[in-house]
């Protein structure tokens, strides 16, 4: 066969798009962007922000209301520890919000393992 | 020609850039049968395809802020959507042929000599041969006659090498011609 007799017949091989195609694209990225600006993570910047603002107030609060007794005592790890949980607390609370809007976006219903997050 | 499509492109990534969703719907307009037509080469799958050509968009979307000019706008698209639908592929684990409508499609009758294949959907013939040859082959003979691209802008958009590409377009034409033949017959000439 020839090759304009190949071009001719691989020009007709193009494939169209349905209808709603474009529509659903544009519905699907506006969706998205509306979705991430409802829930968001901590960027690293603000991440390390809030490392250090911690540190200087527990400091602060620390000598300021522990008693003498307990500065450098083993309160600081614990202290420290449960700044820790509540931030991780924080964290899995904002994905367990995420997954649920992902889910009801895609008319998923969530899992228990998805509510349990 | 191709200078003026680069310089409506150029326009509309910039005001997509600039936040006009209609530029982009506009940008979407303009290469979503291409770029389906090659994600169908790969997928074989038309719904199947669509979706990965969405996910494709969005990609698009989300990184047009890196885009650098550095190729045509083209050429960056269409090698996400093939990296797209490979990935896909690979994620599906699907086999070649895929659709069992391939397995039961049927030729031309052969007592329909007098009709001329005018009357029945060309377009329908073709894309079912098409989706009897291999991905590879399929991709850079859309690329090739189909996106009108080089053997070079072939190459960036498939990472194929250059001898990989010549091998594919030949094997590819003979392919097509062959699974033409099985299907049509004689009334593949209707097609010339």
């Amino acid at each position: 066969m020839k090759d304009e007799n190949i071009k001719n017949i691989v020009e007709q091989s193009e494939v169209k798009t349905s209808y709603e195609f474009t529509d659903n694209l544009i519905a699907e990225i506006e969706n998205g962007m509306q979705k991430n600006a409802q829930v968001a993570f901590w960027t690293m910047p603000k991440i390390a922000i809030g490392f250090v603002a911690v540190a200087i107030l527990s400091g602060v609060l620390g000598s300021l209301l522990l008693p003498s007794s307990f500065t450098g005592a083993t309160i600081i790890p614990i202290v420290w520890s449960f700044l820790l949980l509540i931030g991780l607390n924080h964290l899995l609370a904002l994905h367990k919000c995420q997954s649920i809007l992902e889910m009801n976006h895609k008319g998923m219903t969530p899992t228990k393992e998805t509510l349990q997050l | 020609m191709g200078s003026k499509v680069v310089d409506k492109d150029t326009q509309l990534i910039h005001r997509v850039r600039d936040g006009d969703m209609q530029a982009f719907r506009t940008l979407v307009d303009l290469y979503k049968d291409k770029s389906l037509s090659l994600a169908m080469s790969i997928l074989k799958d038309k719904p199947l395809a669509e979706d990965v050509l969405q996910e494709a968009f969005i990609k698009v979307y989300q990184n047009i802020e890196k885009f650098k000019f550095k190729s045509k706008f083209s050429t960056w698209l269409y090698r996400i959507v093939v990296n797209t639908s490979y990935n896909q592929l690979k994620k599906k684990k699907r086999t070649f042929p895929l659709s069992e409508d391939d397995y039961t499609f049927e030729p031309l009758a052969e007592n329909n000599v007098g009709l001329s294949l005018k009357h029945n959907d060309q377009k329908e013939f073709i894309q079912k041969a098409m989706a009897r040859i291999r991905p590879d082959e399929a991709l850079t003979l859309r690329l090739f006659y189909l996106c009108e691209m080089n053997l070079k802008e072939v190459e960036d958009v498939t990472k194929f090498s250059a001898s990989k590409i010549r091998v594919d377009l030949y094997r590819g034409r003979k392919n097509l011609e062959e699974q033409l033949q099985k299907l049509l017959g004689k009334h593949i000439d209707d097609l010339l």
